[in-house]
Parts: C-alpha cells; sequence; structure tokens
C-alpha cells in the first residue's frame, strides 16, 4: 500500500509544510495594525518629523472637571495618557510646502486607542481640566492629554496606547512622497 | 424499473471503484489537494497583504498565480488518478499543463470558482481592515473611481484600457508562440496571461463596460428595444413569460450545476489523462470533417481566443465520448458526483457558520479552515470518482451482473433525464443559500457574533408613542417596539435593526435611532420602534440586527392575538449606557 519510491512521500511533506505554512501565516498575519512601531512608556518615537513620548498613563483618574459628567459610571474608571507631542519639524515642512497658502490646515489626523487584551477603547468625551488639552495633530509642541473610560474589572488587561496619525501626501521638492498615509505609534507598557 | 436496477448497479460500481483506488493513490491525493487548498488561501492572504502595504494592482497577479497553481495541482491529480485507474503512459507533466490549463480554466470560470477568490478576498480584507479596505480593494481597481469628483483621474481609465490591452496581446503572442514552437512552458505562460485578462477585465475592463453601457441607456433605441421585449411578453402571455423565469431561476441553475458540471469535470479529467481521451485518428477525423461554418466559425474564434483546435476541441470531443458510454452512466455520474458535491456544500457551510461565530480575531485565523473539507475530502472523493467513471468508460460492459435483463434502449432516457433532473431540483432546493442567511437569535437570550453581542426582549404593539419627556406621537397604523440591548468587544463598532412582518420589509420609524454602539465592557440599549401596517402584524415578524458587511442576526417576535391588537402606549428611548455586568 506505501508507495516504494521517496518521491510521492517527500511531495506529501512538502504539500504538508506549504499548508502549515499558509494556516500559520493566516493565523500570525497582522490586521490593521501592521506598521506600528514601537516604544515603552517614557521612550520617544520619532517618524517624519513627528516626535511622540508617553509620559504617563495612569488609572483611577479623578477630574476636577466642570459637569457632573465628568464622573465615571458605576464601576467604570477614568484612564489618562499624558503625551510629549513634537511637531515642529513635520509642521514646519508643510508650511513652507504651502507658502502660498497661508490659510491652509496641514492634512494631519491623530487618533489614540487604548489597548487591551483583544479591545480598544477610544477616547471619552468628557471634559479635560483648565489647561489641559487632548491631542490635536497640527498644535504646537507640548504636553497633551487623553482619557478614556472602562470598566474597572478590565484595567488589569490593559497594555498601552497606540497613536494613529493620518496625513495626507506630502511632496518634497523632488516630488518625493515624505509622508506615508498613516503612522502608527504603540507604547507598549501596564497602567500605573 | 431495469433501467433503476442499472442506475444502481452502476453507482455501486463507481462507488466500488473509488473506494478501490484511494489506497492506491491516497498519498499524491493528499499532496495534491493540500496544495490546491493552500495555494488558493496564500493567494487570498497575499493579495490582500500586497494591496495593504504596496500596490492594489498587485492584487491581480497574485489570484491569477494562486489560480493556476490550483488548476495545476488539479490537472497533476487528475493525471495520476487517470494513470492509476486506467493505465497507459502518461503524458509529460509540463506538455499536459499546456495543453490542458486552458480548457481548465474556461470550466472553472464558467461555474464561478474565480468569483469565489474575489468574495473571499472583499470578506478577509474588510474584516482586517474595516476603515481603510474600500479604499484599497478590489473597489479601488475601479478607473471610473473619483472621476467625477476629479476629472485628472481619467489616466486610470486610459491605464485600464492599456492594462486589458497588453494583457490580452502578451496572451495571444505566448498562445502563438506555444502553437509555433511546442514549447510547453508557453502554454502554460499563456494560461498564466488568460488568467490575469479574465481578472483585469472582470475588476477593471468590466467597470467601463457598465459606463459604456450606463451611456448607452439614454438612447432611443434602448427604449424601443424594452418597448419590444414588453411587447413580446404581452403576447406570449403572463404564463409563458412566467415559464420563461422559472426557466432561468431554477432550471437553468440545475442544469448548469448539476447536469453539465460532472460531465465537465469528467471531460477534464480525461483530457488530463491524456491519449487515453482522444486518439491522433478522431482528431484528424473531428478536422476533416470540420466545413463550412464550422470552418469560419473556428478560424473567427481562434483570432480572439487563440489555437482552438489544440485546446478546445479535444474538450468537446471527450464531453462526446461521456455521453455515448451510456444513459445508466451517465446517470450515475451525474448523482454521485453531485451528492459528494452537496456534502461538500454542507460542510463548508457548517464549518463556516461555526468559525463566523468565534471572536473576530479567531475568526480571521481559522478563515481558511472553513473550506478545508469542501477543498480536500469532497473534491479528493470526487476526483477518485472520476478516476472510476474513466475506468468505466474503457470497459464496454454495463455494470448489471451477467444474466440480469437489459432494459430496453430507448426506455434508458426517459427514466435517467426525468431522474437526474429531480436529483438536480432536490440539491437545488437544500443547499445552503448564503446571501438569504442569518443567525437565529432567541427572545430575551444573547447572541454573539464577531465579538457584538445582542439581545432583544419585550415587543410592544401600540396605536402611539410617548417619550419619556410625555410628547406623544399617535400613527393610523401601528408601532412596534422592541428592547434591544448590545455588548461590543472592540470600538467602531455598531448594530442597525430592520424588521420583517409578513414578508414586508421595514426600516426603522426614526432613522436616527436606529442603532447601538458603546465602547468594549459598556452594555448600551434602546428601544427599535417601527411603524407597521396592521395587516402585515398579523404574520411571522423577525426582527434583524445587523452588524455592518456581516450576516444579520435574526430574532422572531412571536406576537399574541392581543398583543398585535393592542392600541396603547408604545415606549420609545430608554437609552442607557452601563458596565457590561
Amino acid at each position: 500500500m506505501m508507495p516504494r519510491r521517496p518521491l510521492p512521500r517527500l511531495l506529501m511533506v512538502l504539500a504538508l509544510t506549504l499548508a502549515f505554512a499558509v494556516c500559520w501565516a493566516w493565523r500570525s498575519a497582522p490586521n490593521s495594525d501592521a506598521g506600528i512601531i514601537y516604544a515603552a512608556p517614557g521612550e520617544s518615537l520619532s517618524r517624519q518629523g513627528i516626535t511622540m513620548e508617553l509620559v504617563e498613563l495612569s488609572s483611577n483618574v479623578r477630574l476636577p472637571g466642570r459637569f457632573d459628567d465628568n464622573m465615571p459610571k458605576d464601576e467604570a474608571v477614568f484612564i489618562l495618557a499624558k503625551f510629549h507631542v513634537s511637531m515642529a519639524e513635520a509642521l514646519a515642512h508643510w508650511r513652507s510646502e504651502h507658502a502660498d497658502e497661508p490659510d491652509a490646515e496641514p492634512p494631519l489626523a491623530c487618533l489614540t486607542r487604548l489597548l487591551g487584551d483583544g479591545r480598544e477603547w477610544r477616547v471619552t468625551s468628557v471634559l479635560l481640566p483648565e489647561g489641559q488639552e487632548t491631542i490635536r495633530c497640527a498644535l504646537e509642541d507640548g504636553d497633551y492629554y487623553q482619557v478614556y473610560e472602562i470598566p474597572k474589572a478590565m484595567v488589569g488587561e490593559l497594555r498601552g496606547v497606540r497613536v494613529e496619525i493620518e496625513v495626507g501626501e506630502v511632496k518634497d521638492a523632488a516630488d518625493r512622497v515624505v509622508y506615508a498615509d498613516e503612522l502608527f505609534f504603540e507604547f507598549q507598557g501596564a497602567v500605573r | 424499473m431495469r433501467v433503476v436496477r442499472e442506475l444502481a448497479a452502476e453507482i455501486v460500481s463507481l462507488g466500488a471503484h473509488v473506494v478501490g483506488l484511494f489506497p492506491k493513490v491516497w498519498m499524491q491525493l493528499i499532496t495534491g489537494l493540500l496544495v490546491y487548498w493552500a495555494s488558493y488561501y496564500a493567494a487570498i492572504l497575499g493579495a490582500y497583504e500586497a494591496a495593504r502595504w504596496v500596490n492594489p494592482w498587485l492584487q491581480i497577479p497574485l489570484l491569477a498565480a494562486g489560480l493556476i497553481v490550483q488548476l495545476t495541482a488539479l490537472v497533476w491529480l487528475m493525471r495520476v488518478i487517470e494513470k492509476t485507474a486506467v493505465g497507459g503512459k502518461a503524458e509529460k507533466m509540463a506538455a499536459l499543463l499546456g495543453r490542458t490549463l486552458l480548457p481548465f480554466l474556461g470550466i472553472y470560470s464558467g461555474f464561478g470558482f474565480m468569483d469565489s477568490y474575489l468574495t473571499d478576498l472583499t470578506d478577509v480584507g474588510s474584516l482586517r481592515m474595516p476603515t481603510g479596505w474600500a479604499s484599497i480593494g478590489l473597489a479601488s481597481l475601479n478607473p471610473t473611481y473619483g472621476l467625477e469628483e476629479n476629472p485628472d483621474n481619467i489616466w486610470r481609465v486610459w491605464a485600464s484600457i492599456a492594462a486589458v490591452a497588453v494583457v490580452f496581446a502578451v496572451w495571444m503572442a505566448l498562445d502563438r508562440g506555444y502553437v509555433k514552437w511546442e514549447k510547453p512552458w508557453l502554454g502554460v505562460a499563456g494560461t498564466y496571461f488568460q488568467a490575469l485578462f479574465l481578472f483585469v477585465v472582470g475588476l477593471s475592463g468590466y467597470r467601463l463596460w457598465v459606463v459604456f453601457v450606463d451611456w448607452f441607456d439614454n438612447f432611443q433605441v434602448v427604449a424601443w428595444w424594452e418597448h419590444a421585449v414588453a411587447a413580446a411578453q404581452g403576447f406570449l402571455g403572463p404564463g409563458i413569460t412566467a415559464a420563461i423565469d422559472w426557466v432561468s431561476a431554477l432550471v437553468w441553475p440545475v442544469v448548469a450545476d448539476v447536469l453539465v458540471q460532472p460531465i465537465a469535470w469528467l471531460a477534464m479529467a480525461a483530457l488530463a489523462g491524456g491519449a487515453g481521451a482522444l486518439s491522433l485518428e478522431e482528431r484528424l477525423r473531428e478536422r476533416t470533417d470540420r466545413t463550412g461554418w464550422l470552418n469560419w466559425l473556428n478560424i473567427a474564434a481562434e483570432a480572439f481566443f487563440g489555437n482552438l483546435d489544440d485546446k478546445v476541441f479535444p474538450f468537446v470531443h471527450a464531453v462526446r465520448r461521456i455521453l455515448r458510454t451510456g444513459w445508466a452512466f451517465l446517470g450515475s455520474l451525474i448523482v454521485f458526483f453531485t451528492l459528494l458535491g452537496w456534502i461538500g456544500h454542507w460542510a463548508d457551510e457548517l464549518s463556516y457558520r461555526f468559525v463566523m461565530s468565534l471572536p473576530t480575531s479567531y475568526y480571521l485565523a481559522a478563515y481558511p479552515l472553513t473550506s478545508v473539507f469542501a477543498q480536500t475530502v469532497a473534491l479528493g472523493a470526487q476526483l477518485l470518482l472520476l478516476g472510476a467513471a474513466l475506468r468505466r468508460m474503457e470497459d464496454p460492459q454495463p455494470a448489471m451482473a451477467d444474466g440480469a435483463r437489459q432494459a430496453k434502449a430507448w426506455l434508458r432516457p426517459l427514466v435517467v433525464i426525468p431522474v437526474c433532473v429531480a436529483f438536480g431540483v432536490c440539491y437545488a432546493w437544500t443547499l445552503p443559500a448564503p446571501e438569504n442567511d442569518s443567525i437565529a437569535g432567541k427572545l430575551g437570550e444573547w447572541t454573539t457574533l464577531h465579538g457584538v453581542s445582542v439581545m432583544a426582549s419585550d415587543p410592544v404593539v401600540g396605536g402611539y408613542l410617548e417619550s419619556s419627556s410625555g410628547s406623544v406621537t399617535t400613527t393610523q397604523r401601528r408601532f412596534l417596539s422592541v428592547a434591544v440591548a448590545a455588548e461590543f468587544q472592540y470600538a467602531d463598532r455598531q448594530v442597525g435593526f430592520s424588521l420583517v412582518a409578513d414578508g414586508r420589509h421595514y426600516e426603522c420609524w426614526s432613522t436616527s435611532r436606529c442603532a447601538l454602539a458603546a465602547q468594549p465592557g459598556f452594555l448600551m440599549a434602546d428601544h427599535a420602534v417601527f411603524e407597521v401596517a396592521p395587516a402585515h402584524l398579523q404574520g411571522d415578524i423577525t426582527l434583524y440586527i445587523e452588524m455592518e458587511g456581516q450576516i444579520p442576526i435574526a430574532v422572531d417576535l412571536p406576537l399574541t392575538a392581543e398583543q398585535r391588537a393592542e392600541t396603547g402606549a408604545v415606549p420609545t428611548s430608554v437609552y442607557t449606557i452601563e458596565v457590561a455586568p
């Protein structure tokens, strides 16, 4: 019943390997978060003129806000992420490219996601205290804050924050694309 | 009865040959089927990654490459099985590929196998990259994409036309080269470019055809034609028109899927078998017989599709040989082949439903497993059946035991054809219908799909809506309100609602409050409110809860007669959001 020649057996092993490799590739292929560059909290990440550092990621934050809505729901907590952001180089480059359009806004948009175990949270709509600003691209260099609301029971699974920066296509003098469509900075670390 | 016995004897004989063949070729069978299955999913994943990170146009060559590897695995398997079942000297693999891939591709695309590439790629792309796939996926290959907003994008139209023309020219050149020099690699390369051509036309060039048809629709001649068709339908009467609709909706799919497909596959297997399928003498006779209009047709066809004489006519001849083998044999092949395909379809569907019920991250990882049974076990059994059928074609003796009385020859088609058609109708009716499908949810119970859990409860019918502020909205019909809660594993997801009452489709009464969305770990609840005609409340009522791009969760709302006749207040928004328990 078994073939005498080794070739069929070898081919079957190769086919099994191929099938296994395809399964493995499907299992480990990244989803839309591929292309991320990573750092730990306290380290800064820099790409294409944009530099970012996660200064602080803390839970049980009380926000001395201006409205009652600034309290988390029962059994939920606020998580605060503080970033140091520098976009001066990128913005300067963009402005030099658009010197003839003084009122134009740089085509940048920043989104952040709090990362859990297979879950992600976006920023809540609570108001930050006076003097604190949420991240918006195209701002001056400085410290910016993000607040997330999550169930208390899920604090233990938090593993970091991801910043997505969507940039329009910008070309340099040699007509080369300076920016990609999206940049992903991910700061991996447990919440304090 | 004798014909039925002959049919049964043929089925038993084929089954015995299938069982006998498996131990002889199991190793090659597993090898070929694994390559067949793996190359399909490698092509889809590769196309997705290439579109995501390099260029959307790379999807086309990668899908075409996957298709050609699949066909090569099939040809190799059929050759191995045919050689084992029938014997004789097998043709060299490279020469065989050059000669057989083109008809294989024709059959393959004709039965919609290429469509499944596009369906699966779209499915995977939209799940892996929910927010950006539309701009880089298959839709981005549409040359008219963004043309209205920006006329500068006209270059995309020219690029699409140029791509179609260049690929067609290369295909033709390779095909001519294959005819002239008979180098197998030229035949394989030509078939690859034909696959490229089909994908380029289907994904890009076809859109230009649609634009042309839309433009052409403005002409008066189209209105004349439509009037002529309407007049013809009026002349024929509603009975004939309904019969035509019935044929196109039910009979033709049965004919194509059930009656033609097994014969086409067996002809492919006979081709892959090489010499057994067609002798040189027969081919020569085929050539000399072809005179008059057939010759002109051949010249015209060759101008567009290359050397049909070497590729397509052997296939046609193989079909003729199968049809001559005998009615009982033909019927048994159709029944057996279709039964195996039916088992594969259902195994595919059930595994798809199981994998789809998993959280999205598991679902995406397990996606290739959804068709592993259909593409390996069921297909493998079908290939063995083709081998057994080829062996039967070599044997002129019928499968009935010696001494058994034969049925009259004229009786055989009269029995076999209705049996096959009846079998085909049963097959068509019992196939899963994914486009109309849904996951069944129960009232008052949670149902989870792709990381979203939903529950519907407390349906209420009434004559007016009363908001929490006390304002009242009345209706001449009825309001139906259902409390719905949803919990999400991922951010940026939402579910929407619709209602089917007595077969009529209803959207939400207020489109601004027709969806639920919450961040992970939180639960959101609200009322889905519909305004429904009272008559439609007397039939079956189903609430559909749907996440964009996914099949819906269907929850039956079993209302009592009193509830259906109720005219009191109906609760409206009780929007709440809280931490999920």
